[in-house]
């Protein structure tokens, strides 16, 4: 349905519009949803997972899950990123791989080992935040946790970041 | 603004979440704090790094990977199935359109028969120049007189021949309506049906050759009898109930008088005036102006 006069209407419509459109099998609604929340969702995949194959079948498998919800009582974006966020903490992978250009490398490389050095918990909530751009409303949703409590566990995540980077860099990598 | 309850909310300040008051009580307290400083400058560091740098780019086969797991589980139809309808509503048209095809089916068939083209259309002046035929109610008839028809209400008769029915031609050059007292000419020559069948009525043989006239008048007026009496009254002849009978059954008046051979002469010629005269006993011809002759006469009215 992309290029028809219906096309603008999609692209605006919030989530939950495209939700109810979609479970009236109309495509336009499933696909917009998808082409809305993939490309975040995927790369909170791959930098938790550094790997391309695993990070595309973790966000199959979450789409996959989240339209298959019947009833839902929260939000499409919430519950889909609840999911990847159980599927990512399943899989205990500590290894935090960031792809840049060669140029940025060397700033890649230190971001990867210092989220490594991270707990699970702040890892993910920093990325939700800082790289997803998820609301702290949002984030205590999707962690199901006080809103408070996600105000201080993102507090204590970046503290923990900001003294991991002081601790592996030097001066010219972090100019 | 202590140190600690500062770096507390250093992340707030670096999202911009903070009130305004509480906002400028953590800057002060950064900029008097060195410590402080430090701290959030490595925190914006670590938050810059993970927003520029965190970013990756999903590759292309991603989207369609998972619109076909969408459409392997059945949550996503195929772009064509949005314009096909449920199954549901082609089962629902499929049964409409069975009993629509059983009812054509089991629909009687009639022969098709070619249809007659319409007549032109008459004008006004073509239908105003054909005669018109309509059929009358009643003949120009006499009926009986009103005794004679108080008396029938009593007793139903017990034969009535159907009357005939005449038909008068009415167009532009029509002769105004007849009344019922004076028949119209065209129904003069008629002999009403009735009149043949009192034609045949037998006459007692001890009657016959008795001398008596006898005459039966079927009259075409309803006073044809009281122009009989009126006659007789004229003529000195009295007509009391003796020589007057009716008969209710056959619509019959029977007069009984003598009269003189000029009397007789003269009333057959009223009799014919009055009617088809039937004379059963004709009178004799030896008859001269003076003899007395008996005369019965019989006026037989429309059953």
């Amino acid at each position: 349905m992309r290029g028809s006069p219906h096309s603008n209407t999609v692209a605006n419509a919030r989530d939950e519009e495209l939700v109810a459109a979609s479970g009236r099998h109309l495509h336009a609604a499933t696909r917009e949803l998808v082409n809305r929340h993939s490309p975040m969702v995927y790369a909170l995949c791959f930098r938790w997972l550094s790997d391309e194959e695993q990070a595309i079948e973790v966000c199959v498998d979450a789409f996959a899950e989240v339209f298959a919800q019947k009833n839902p009582k929260d939000a499409f974006q919430v519950r889909l990123y609840r999911i990847i966020s159980a599927s990512l903490e399943k899989t205990h992978t500590p290894a935090v791989v960031i792809r840049t250009a060669p140029k940025q490398r060397s700033l890649g490389g230190l971001l990867s080992r210092c989220m490594a050095a991270l707990e699970p918990e702040h890892r993910l909530i920093l990325l939700l935040r800082d790289l997803c751009g998820l609301g702290i409303d949002t984030i205590a949703k999707v962690l199901e946790v006080p809103e408070r409590t996600a105000y201080s566990r993102l507090s204590r995540s970046r503290t923990e970041l900001a003294r991991e980077v002081a601790r592996h860099s030097s001066p010219v990598d972090v100019v | 603004m202590d140190d600690f309850f500062a770096a507390m909310r250093l992340s707030a300040l670096l999202d911009n979440t903070l009130e305004e008051e509480e906002k400028a009580k953590v800057e002060q307290a950064i900029r008097e704090s060195p410590r402080l400083r430090v701290q959030y400058s490595r925190m914006m560091t670590a938050v810059e790094l993970v927003r520029s740098q965190g970013n990756a780019e999903p590759p292309p086969i991603l989207e369609q990977k998972i619109l076909d797991r969408l459409r392997a589980d059945g949550t996503l139809k195929a772009p064509w199935s949005e314009h096909v309808p449920k199954r549901s509503t082609l089962l629902a048209t499929a049964a409409v359109l069975a009993m629509c095809g059983f009812t054509w089916w089991s629909w009687p068939r009639t022969p098709q028969t070619p249809v007659s083209p319409l007549p032109e259309e008459e004008t006004i002046e073509q239908a105003l120049a054909t005669p018109v035929e309509e059929v009358e109610e009643s003949p120009v008839l006499p009926t009986a007189p009103p005794e004679v028809v108080r008396m029938k209400k009593k007793a139903a008769p017990k034969h009535k021949p159907p009357l005939p029915k005449a038909k008068v031609t009415r167009g532009q050059n029509a002769s105004p309506k007849p009344t019922a007292l004076q028949a119209p000419k065209a129904i003069q020559g008629v002999v009403p049906q009735w009149e043949d069948e009192a034609k045949t009525l037998p006459v007692p043989e001890a009657e016959v050759g008795s001398g008596i006239t006898r005459l039966r008048l079927f009259p075409t007026q309803t006073d044809a009898l009281f122009e009989l009496e009126e006659w007789a009254s004229g003529q000195g002849i009295s007509l009391n109930s003796r020589a007057r009978t009716l008969s209710t059954e056959d619509n019959l008046a029977r007069l009984e008088f003598s009269t003189t051979g000029a009397q007789l002469t003269d009333l057959l010629n009223i009799l014919q005036g009055l009617g088809p005269l039937h004379q059963v006993e004709p009178p004799r011809a030896h008859l001269d102006e003076t003899t007395m002759v008996p005369v019965e006469i019989e006026v037989q009215y429309q059953p």
